[in-house]
């Protein structure tokens, strides 16, 4: 009988083609044997508690690591730290919510106010940060599993000529700047996307990720963090804030002798050299190429803008939903036949068409702007890029670069003077 | 260590700390402004049942394997029926367990007898892989008792969700991890 | 511990014999285990038993052959041969990842540890020439420069990605609009075409209402049906068919139902005609999900729910348009009824985030204008024609304001309210009359320049307890106002003097109606009060539903349709 019934309802909804919802079509039962109806199990969430956890171990990792770098001068302590932050943060924390990609949050929260962003997010981005301003880069030497995993695999590294590090070294720029207009504009989060690390850290992501992080730690063997080095978007923030830190890290805990026995110590190429003593070229030349460059500076940023600006539209087929909106114009326009996946379902929700397409116009019109704005960025980081290197600095000493120097501590061993220093440490009996 | 830098402080010192004002400044810039924007309990992913077409991609899209999204079942609303469209096959002859009668690819589905004309239909979680077939089948025939959820013991709450980019519905959202479901039937009216 | 030292030892020579014994073996078994668990991800892949192109075709056969055994057997067979490898391959997958990190880890030791005992003393290099270095780097960051520029331009130039434009068909499907015959004025004012009658004025002529019946002894009570799903609109009536709305957090409809049998005609889901799903979280608690009454002009019906979409259905239940026009931020809810004008729509979208009225062509639902207003309200649009010209005037907490229906241009405005505003306005022989609780009762008379500009002048305000549910209704000499409390003001047009005050056992959330020289108010309790027009109070009837009420009455020829909390009625009176 009920089966008869099955097949009417069958019968009236393929001739009125309505799509369905959640009906009593069949009377809930009325059982005799006083059977008891299983409740929906419901396994919680982590809890909140566990977020102030993480923050917590967080703000001692950064301690922690400003101390090894700064005062104690121990690569074995950072190593260490290193190794429990891939555990903790990377492992068993699944890498989310990571400092990296915390950014993104920022930016949807400034941008969307539909988005609150947890005080978790908001944590992770601000604390590295701050340490930078006073310690360096120490999320980088032992706090961040992106960094920690790739450091670990650090075992033969070679020097990469410095032109070319400094030209891959702007391609975080780029990134960081797609990233926040994809997260400002709500399309999505790529850092996280491209997270290549967190499928490591999970057991588990799309094969092609999961080959990419790979490739990037194989790799890591010989070309120390690439990742840190010429992708990390987050970098470029704690780079432009550790330049000016209240105290960085130095190769030698004394006087630089000029030994020049650490100029190979760092594998990312971070130990400026003094300036040799070598005539520099003639003024003349110097100053008209910086004349030049900046009068050509407002032309790169204009036709960077001018770029971005275009870019809206491919870069908005990032979006699915724009890519089902745009093929939803073209089915209703007649100019584009049958249905594809995201069509086909879409329909199916019932929602108006014109929501999608004015969400997808929205998106469009705002990634005009910001693909303005970005453009212009790019343009001006290259031309800065160039302006810095037009300038002659001097430095009378070998040490860390404060900006690019990832506080890691291989340094410290290659300066004779770290060896008296220890030597007396020992002898001497805890000199502070 | 410090006596290189104890010497008096240079122009270019003076300079840093300039810019390290202007940094801090900005730091504290940003976290005022959020503020406004933020929210002491943290976030997870769910979608929300009135939106999904069970278009499949829950099981496909997630980074785990198998999927994080599961079919849940809201006893309260399902019908018992012997012959259940979540459960048998559209062109089932026969309402029995047979694996030629059986619409979940994964047999996740467990039929249990209570009496007669009712039968209890359970979801076994560690087969279920997210499909939503079932859940497809209860909507269009059923009472819609069945359901998908994003289950918080196997989600490992990626902050970029990648079911909830590919889903051409939109049903994804973030929600309180202190209320981390979306649910049907008694327990979801509570909630409205 | 010198590394010269060490380097001699013959614990040295162990330790690195040993590492690159493990070193060797691990790097074997990672390489093993990486080949294994690939080949078992790329076979899951192909046995998926969600795709399984057999099994598929297997259940499709067996689908038109169900007496064959034979394929009955494969099946099972290939059924549970399939999910087994499917689950055990997915548990060597994510086994054969376990093992391959411990073995890197293994491996990244073992090297590790041997490199670091062949390491070298570090031996400085030939001094670089910073000049030379800057600029070769210079060059490189031009190139680079130069080519991500060309790349962004390709990109530009070659991508095919489209500009997506909203379609001027609203999303709808065109060819079902229906043929359309503009209403006369007279057809309007013989039917019910919105909340609180003809222009939502709360004015009824040519009709003779039943002044006794009684719900609960079931006397002069024509029919009585349940309506299926809640709301607190009121009936709006033209021809033989009653609209009503309804909804809950699952679903919202428009009913329709027969004004002589009572039998449910047809009900149109909210999301029939291509609406959108997206909605509040919640309804608003006071006025749930169909507060605002529907409006109709003989050829299409209009309806409107607190999910912010305005659907169009043809008065046979075809659904037309559908409009979303935002998710209304609404602490109550909202409850603003719709009101149809020469082939307008007006929608008085007043929430608190961005209020606004909006005018909509009633055939496709294209906005036609748009004024932006400045705060929240409850009330209804009504329409009054004044010098020949349409008006709609609007009550909000802070005004009453009058706007062209042609253009939507504000034609005049006087602010002198406050509070929550709930009631709308009426109007009567030239002037405009608005009211609120903890506000004033004012009434406001229309003016024409001598350059023929509409405007307007407060004639006179009256300050004591007033309505904040119930809208005014006047005759040309008195002005009528319901309050929640039970109390009925009646008030001089002409000055704002009270002529009486009556006090009710209950209160009025339905709107008072004028029908010919009487006065009909529905109060909560389901209770008619019916009095005359006259200088001085004087009941003439007062009948009982049996069912609490807090909408407002229809009345067609010698009927009331009401609607109940569940119910909808049609009164016929006893004699």
């Amino acid at each position: 009988m009920r089966f008869g019934k099955i097949i009417f309802i069958v019968l009236l909804l393929s001739c009125i083609g309505i799509s369905v919802f959640a009906v009593d079509r069949f009377p809930r039962p009325e059982f005799d044997s006083g059977h008891v109806l299983p409740k929906i199990t419901t396994p919680g969430a982590r809890a909140d508690v566990m977020g102030y956890v993480d923050i917590a171990l967080l703000i001692v990792a950064l301690a922690l690591a400003s101390y090894l770098s700064l005062k104690a001068r121990s690569r074995r302590g950072l190593r260490l730290l290193g190794i429990f932050s891939l555990l903790y943060f990377g492992f068993f924390r699944k890498g989310c919510i990571c400092s990296v990609g915390a950014v993104q949050n920022i930016m949807l929260a400034l941008f969307d106010s539909h988005y609150a962003i947890p005080l978790g997010g908001l944590a992770f981005f601000v604390l590295p940060l701050v340490f930078a301003l006073f310690f360096g880069r120490a999320f980088c030497a032992g706090v961040c599993p992106l960094g920690a995993i790739q450091d670990v695999v650090v075992l033969k590294p070679i020097r990469i000529p410095r032109p070319l590090g400094l030209l891959l070294g702007t391609i975080p720029y780029v990134y960081l700047g797609v990233a926040v207009l994809f997260a400002a504009t709500g399309v999505g989060f790529i850092i996280c996307r491209f997270d290549p690390f967190v499928a490591f850290f999970r057991f588990g992501g799309s094969f092609a990720m999961l080959v990419f992080g790979g490739l990037l730690l194989a790799a890591g063997i010989f070309v120390a963090r690439p990742y840190c080095r010429f992708l990390c978007p987050y970098g470029v923030l704690l780079g432009w804030l550790s330049r000016f830190s209240k105290f960085s890290v130095t190769t030698t805990p004394d006087d630089c002798i000029q030994c020049r026995l650490c100029e190979n110590a760092c594998p990312f190429d971070a130990i400026d050299e003094p300036t040799p003593e070598t005539a520099p070229e003639p003024r003349a030349k110097g100053i008209r190429r910086l004349a030049i460059t900046l009068m050509v500076m407002p032309i790169c940023i204009l036709l960077g803008g001018w770029i971005g600006g275009r870019l809206n539209l491919p870069l908005s087929y990032y979006d699915l939903r724009v890519q089902t909106a745009a093929r939803i114009q073209q089915e209703e326009e007649g100019t584009a036949t049958g249905q594809t996946f995201e069509t086909e379902h879409f329909r199916n929700t019932g929602e108006l068409t014109n929501n999608l397409l004015r969400e997808s116009a929205d998106r469009q019109n705002k990634l005009q702007l910001g693909g303005w704005i970005l453009g212009g960025f790019i343009g001006l980081v290259f031309c800065s890029r160039f302006l810095g290197l037009s300038v002659r600095r001097t430095s009378k000493d070998y040490g860390p670069n404060s900006a690019t120097c990832l506080s890691c501590g291989r340094c410290f061993l290659s300066c004779p003077k770290e060896h008296e220093r220890l030597k007396k440490l020992r002898g001497g009996g805890g000199a502070s | 260590m410090s006596e290189a830098n104890t010497k008096k402080p240079s122009r270019r010192d003076f300079n840093r700390g300039l810019m390290r004002g202007a940094g801090l400044l900005a730091i504290v810039g940003v976290t005022a402004g959020m503020g406004r924007r933020m929210r002491k309990d943290n976030t997870v992913w769910q979608l929300d049942p009135d939106k999904c077409v069970q278009c499949g991609r829950c099981a496909t899209e997630c980074v785990l394997n198998p999927s994080a999204v599961k079919c849940v079942h809201a006893y309260d609303i399902c019908g018992y029926c012997d012959l259940c469209a979540g459960y048998h096959q559209p062109s089932a002859k026969v309402t029995d367990t047979a694996a030629e009668n059986q619409l979940c690819p994964t047999a996740a589905i467990k039929r249990t007898y209570i009496e007669d004309p009712y039968y209890e239909y359970a979801i076994e979680e560690s087969l279920c892989v997210g499909c939503g077939k079932c859940v497809k089948g209860c909507g269009a025939f059923g009472n819609g008792s069945l359901f998908l959820q994003v289950r918080h013991d196997r989600c490992v709450n990626c902050n970029d969700c990648s079911i909830a980019r590919a889903c051409p519905a939109n049903a994804f959202r973030r929600v309180s991890a202190e209320q981390p479901y979306i649910l049907k039937g008694q327990s979801g009216e509570a909630r409205a | 511990m010198t590394r010269d030292a060490n380097q001699n030892s013959d614990m040295h020579r162990f330790l690195a014999l040993s590492a690159s014994g493990v070193a060797g073996v691990s790097g074997l078994f990672v390489l093993i285990t990486l080949v294994l668990t690939v080949a078992t991800h790329v076979w899951l892949q192909r046995i998926d038993p969600l795709n399984n192109a057999l099994l598929v075709d297997m259940q499709a056969r067996f689908a038109n052959d169900s007496g064959n055994e034979q394929l009955k057997d494969d099946i099972r067979r290939l059924d549970l041969i399939v999910r087994k490898e499917f689950f055990e391959g997915q548990a060597q997958v994510n086994s054969g990842g376990m093992l391959l990190a411990v073995g890197v880890a293994v491996f990244i030791a073992a090297l590790g540890l041997l490199i670091q005992l062949r390491r070298k003393a570090p031996l400085p290099g030939p001094r670089g020439e910073p000049d030379a270095v800057n600029a070769r780097a210079r060059l490189f960051t031009m190139t680079g420069g130069v080519i991500l520029l060309l790349l962004g331009a390709a990109a530009v130039f070659l991508s095919n990605a489209r500009k997506v434009r909203e379609l001027e068909s609203g999303g709808m499907v065109v060819d079902q609009r229906v043929p359309y015959e503009l209403p006369s004025r007279e057809e309007i004012f013989r039917n019910w075409p919105a909340f609180r009658g003809p222009h939502a004025n709360g004015r009824a002529a040519d009709r003779d209402p039943p002044l006794y019946w009684s719900g609960p002894e079931n006397k002069g009570i024509l029919w009585k049906v349940k309506v299926p799903r809640k709301g607190h609109s009121s009936p709006v009536i033209w021809g033989a068919r009653i609209f009503l709305t309804g909804g809950d957090d699952e679903m919202r409809e428009v009913y329709c139902f027969s004004a002589e049998t009572g039998a449910l005609l047809w009900t149109v889901p909210e999301k029939a005609a291509l609406t959108a799903l997206r909605a509040p979280e919640e309804a608003g608690e006071e006025a749930g999900w169909a507060a605002p009454s529907c409006a109709t002009d003989g050829n299409v019906v209009v309806a409107t729910f607190g999910t912010g979409n305005v659907v169009a259905m043809s008065m046979e239940g075809k659904p037309l348009w559908a409009k979303h026009i935002g998710i209304p931020d609404n602490h109550y809810g909202h409850s603003s009824s719709l009101i149809i004008y020469d082939k307008i729509v007006l929608v008085q979208f007043d929430d608190r985030k961005d209020p606004r009225l909006l005018a909509l062509d009633v055939q496709t639902g294209e906005l036609l204008w748009e004024e932006v207003r400045d705060t929240i309200s409850w009330s209804s649009p009504i329409i009054i024609e004044h010098e020949g010209k349409a008006q709609v005037v609007l009550t909000d907490s802070e005004s009453v304001a009058a706007y062209s229906v042609e253009s939507g241009e504000e034609l005049w405005r006087e602010d002198c309210m406050s509070g929550e505003m709930g009631p709308s306005a009426a109007y009567a022989n030239g002037i405009v009359f608005a009211c609120n609780d903890n506000a004033v009762a004012v009434g406001i008379k229309l003016t024409t320049g001598e350059d023929g500009t509409v405007g307007a002048e407060i004639l006179w305000v009256w300050e004591e307890d007033l309505p904040d549910t119930a809208s005014p209704v006047a005759t040309d000499k008195y002005v009528y106002l319901a309050h929640s409390s039970g109390y009925m003001t009646c008030l001089d047009v002409k000055d704002g003097k009270e002529a009486w005050i009556k006090e009710f056992p209950d209160g009025f959330y339905g709107s008072p109606v004028l029908v010919n020289d009487r006065i009909y108010a529905l109060d909560l309790d389901g209770v008619m009060q019916i009095f005359s027009t006259g200088e001085s109070f004087k009941s003439l009837g007062e009948s009982p539903l049996g069912e609490a009420c807090q909408t407002t009455p229809a009345f067609i020829n010698d009927r009331i349709y009401i609607r109940g909390e569940m119910h909808l009625y049609c009164i016929v009176g006893t004699k």
